[in-house]
Formats: structure tokens, C-alpha cells, sequence
């Protein structure tokens, strides 16, 4: 593959991770977490996010209504702690159902080019 | 080692600030408190449990992005003043009330003048010309504000109720090569009117008063003006030219284009004879405003200065506009078909 190719692909790839980003945050706030050990914990699991991204992202879900925030001052640093709300719970499961839909159909439309 | 230390601190909290800054009062504190905690978070990380380098500062700072783009992202990027959701909206509204004032005044000021005992014609018609353009951009203003206040606090516009209707899609290019005949009378009407005005009312282009006494200040020079308006008219003769071309080419083609280039590159050239060089400017002007309507100079804004730069700002508009209606024509010329 030439590079122009290369970096088309990988414009797709961010493109269609972009979309994801929200159901991959959320799901790991059933508990609460700071935004870098949230960080951590999603390249651990292979879907890193920029801390660019992922931190106006966090305000934006609170903001949204689907996250609460809390500021943990005990520690050796003060650390803002966020975790889904009741709301983002709901929400969180729908776009699961959706996402495994989606992605079934997907699945469906791929396998069937392939044979 | 301790200098080092100071440094990547001092690089850390420049950073903050020109995120910080670029963001709304209320959430300023919280998001660069939080930013402070990642950038240590990182930098501990980087440095594997010493003390970070000045490197690795930069290393941190570089991967969380420019502070604009970063700020950017926290504000969700709503950085336009009337976005796409608007924008189709705001020029049709825009169109709609600018001709209804113009043409609303028009009448008014026809009127007006029939119905005269306001002394000199001449008088009033620059009177109404001046208030026909502050009007209008009066009203520019006005729509503007509205519609930049209904971007910032997202109200909703019902333009989807409308219906969409199949005859409003645009013609196939064929067609959009024809130059309506509405455009060239357009510029010829416009044309001519100017021609008047430069000849037969020379007093227009300048400040009146009409207070108890008459004042009035004018833009040009006028013994200069006087000697350059053979010139003015060449240019304006030239314009009448180029619509005639228009009219009678019909379309966009090569033709039109090099007969456009053409004219376009001499009337450029006495444009900028006339108008930017500083002869034909009444260099007195802002004085004598000064003296008939005593005013205090903006301290932050050197009128006089600024005054004295209308010829290069002319020129600049002059060569844009030219440029810009020369390469349309060209481009427009290619696309649109050869010769015929």
C-alpha cells in the first residue's frame, strides 16, 4: 500500500472510531474514575483516546447529563472523579442495544461480500 | 537542576493560561485545575517516577495539542458566527430585507422630492443617497445581530416546514453559462447613474450639514478631481463597454473572457492613476471635519494617519476586485465552453 493509501485508511479508522468514542467512555464509568486513570484503563484495553480528546469529551457528557463529577481532595493531588448518572446509565445501555445491532447488520452486509 | 525545574513549572502554567483564557469565565478555574492534574499525571508517567525533564514538558504539552485546539474542543468548536444550520436562512432574509429597504426608501425619498419645498434638489438627493446607504447597512447590521444571537444560543428555525419543491433546483450548466440580461442592465443602469453623479453632482462625495448654516466637507480634492474626471468617465465608459459584451455574447465563453481580461486590465490601470495616488483626496479632510463638528480624536485610532492611507487601501480593494471578476470570468469561460 502506498502511504497516501495508508493515511486514507487510517482518516476511516478515526473517523469511524470517532463515533464509538462515547459508548467506550461510558462504559467504563460505571464506577467512578479520573480522567487519566480512565485513560489508562482504555489503552489497557486497546481503544486509546488522546487526553485532548478525552478530557473535554468528560465535560461535555456532564454537561450532558449523563455523567456527575466530584472533586477528591484527599489524596496527594486533587482529582476530579467522574461517574454515569442515572440518566447515563439508561442512555448507555441504549446505544449498547444499538451498537450490537449496527454492528450485527454490518457483520451481515461484510460476511455476505465475502462469500 | 533547580532552574530546570522552574522552567518546566513556568512552561506548564503558560500552557494553562492560554487554554484557560480561550474559555468561558465560569469553567476557566475548574478545567485548569483538572488540566493541572493530567500534565502531572503525564509528566510522572514520562518520567518513570524522577524528576521530569524539561523535554519531557514539552513532550506532555506537544501531545495535549495546541492550547487554541485544545480550548477548542472544550468549547465544542462553536466558532462561527452564523454556522451552516443558519446560513442559507441569513442571506435569503438578508436579500429580502435589504431590497424591501431599499426599494421602501426609494419610494419614501421620490416622494419627498416631488412633494419638495426642501430647497435645492441637488441638496437633497445627496441627502437621501446617504441616508439610502446607512440604511442599508443599518438593516445589514441588524439581520446580522439577530441571526449571530440565534447561532450562539442554538434557537431552533423551522426550515424544515418548508417545502421542498423540485422546480427550485438550480439549472444544469448549460444554461447557468447564459448571463441573465437582468445582470448587465443592472451594471449599465448603475453605471450611468454614476456618471451623473461624478458630473453633475461632484458636491455629493463629502459630509454635508444642513444646520442653520450649510457645511460641508469634502472627500476629494476637487481642483484634482476637476482633471481627472475625463479618466473617471473612461473607466465608467469601459464598464459600459464590458456589460455590452455580456449582453450581446449572451454567455460565458472564451470570448467574453479575453474581451473581460481585456478591459478589466486598463480600467485597473486608471482606476489606480485617479484614485490611488494621494493628489485627488482632500488631504485636509479630517481637519475640517474637525473644525465644522468639533470631535475628540480616538485616542487608539490615528484618523489622520489612516486618512492619509486611503489611496493604498483604494489601490487594494481596486486590484481585489478586479482580480476577483477577472479570474470568475475566466473560470467560468473555461468551464462553460470554447469559442461560439
Amino acid at each position: 500500500m502506498s502511504d497516501e493509501q495508508i493515511d486514507f485508511v487510517q482518516g476511516l479508522v478515526s473517523e469511524l472510531r470517532r463515533g464509538t468514542l462515547t459508548i467506550s467512555v461510558l462504559s467504563q464509568l460505571t464506577s467512578p474514575k479520573y480522567g487519566y486513570a480512565l485513560a489508562e484503563t482504555l489503552e489497557a484495553k486497546g481503544v486509546p483516546i488522546e487526553p485532548g480528546t478525552l478530557y473535554p469529551l468528560l465535560r461535555r457528557l456532564e454537561k450532558q447529563g449523563l455523567l456527575t463529577s466530584e472533586w477528591e481532595t484527599a489524596g496527594t493531588k486533587p482529582r476530579k472523579y467522574y461517574v454515569l448518572s442515572g440518566d447515563g446509565l439508561n442512555i448507555y445501555r441504549q446505544m449498547c442495544a444499538e451498537w450490537k445491532t449496527m454492528a450485527e447488520n454490518l457483520n451481515n452486509l461484510i460476511e455476505r461480500e465475502e462469500q | 537542576m533547580d532552574s530546570n525545574k522552574k522552567y518546566g513549572a513556568d512552561l506548564i502554567e503558560r500552557y494553562l493560561y492560554a487554554v484557560a483564557k480561550r474559555l468561558p469565565k465560569e469553567q476557566r478555574a475548574d478545567i485548569e485545575k483538572e488540566l493541572a492534574g493530567l500534565i502531572d499525571d503525564m509528566l510522572a508517567e514520562k518520567a518513570a517516577g524522577g524528576e521530569p525533564s524539561p523535554e519531557d514538558v514539552r513532550a506532555v504539552l506537544l501531545e495535549l495539542g495546541k492550547p487554541a485546539d485544545l480550548a477548542a474542543k472544550y468549547r465544542g468548536s462553536k466558532n462561527c458566527l452564523i454556522g451552516p444550520d443558519y446560513y442559507g436562512f441569513y442571506i435569503t432574509v438578508l436579500k429580502i430585507v435589504l431590497a424591501a429597504v431599499a426599494g421602501g426608501l426609494a419610494i419614501a425619498l421620490t416622494i419627498g422630492a416631488i412633494a419638495g419645498g426642501r430647497g435645492n434638489l441637488l441638496e437633497y438627493f445627496g441627502n437621501a443617497v446617504s441616508n439610502l446607504v446607512s440604511a442599508l447597512f443599518q438593516a445589514f447590521a441588524w439581520v446580522t445581530v439577530v441571526f449571530a444571537l440565534m447561532q450562539r444560543y442554538n434557537a431552533k428555525i423551522d426550515e424544515k416546514g418548508k417545502q421542498w419543491n423540485p422546480s427550485d433546483l438550480p439549472e444544469v450548466p448549460a444554461k447557468k453559462a447564459r448571463i441573465p440580461k437582468s445582470e448587465p442592465v443592472a451594471g449599465i443602469v448603475f453605471t450611468v447613474l454614476a456618471i451623473v453623479l461624478f458630473n453633475g453632482a461632484p458636491e455629493i462625495f463629502g459630509i454635508h450639514w444642513f444646520g442653520e448654516t450649510h457645511a460641508f466637507v469634502p472627500i476629494f480634492d476637487m481642483d484634482v478631481f476637476r482633471s481627472m474626471l475625463p479618466f473617471i468617465n473612461a473607466v465608467f465608459v469601459l464598464g459600459i463597454v464590458k456589460e455590452l459584451f455580456k449582453l450581446a455574447i449572451e454567455k460565458y465563453n472564451l470570448k467574453l473572457a479575453a474581451a473581460v481580461t481585456a478591459i478589466n486590465i486598463v480600467s485597473l490601470a486608471l482606476t489606480l492613476h485617479v484614485f490611488a495616488s494621494p493628489a485627488i483626496w482632500n488631504a485636509d479632510f479630517i481637519t475640517q471635519l474637525q473644525a465644522v463638528q468639533s470631535f475628540a480624536m480616538p485616542a487608539d485610532f490615528d484618523l489622520v494617519y489612516h486618512w492619509g492611507r486611503v489611496p493604498h487601501y483604494v489601490a487594494v480593494v481596486a486590484v481585489f476586485g478586479c482580480v476577483v471578476d477577472t479570474m470568475t470570468t475566466i473560470a467560468k469561460g473555461i468551464r462553460y465552453g470554447r469559442g461560439r
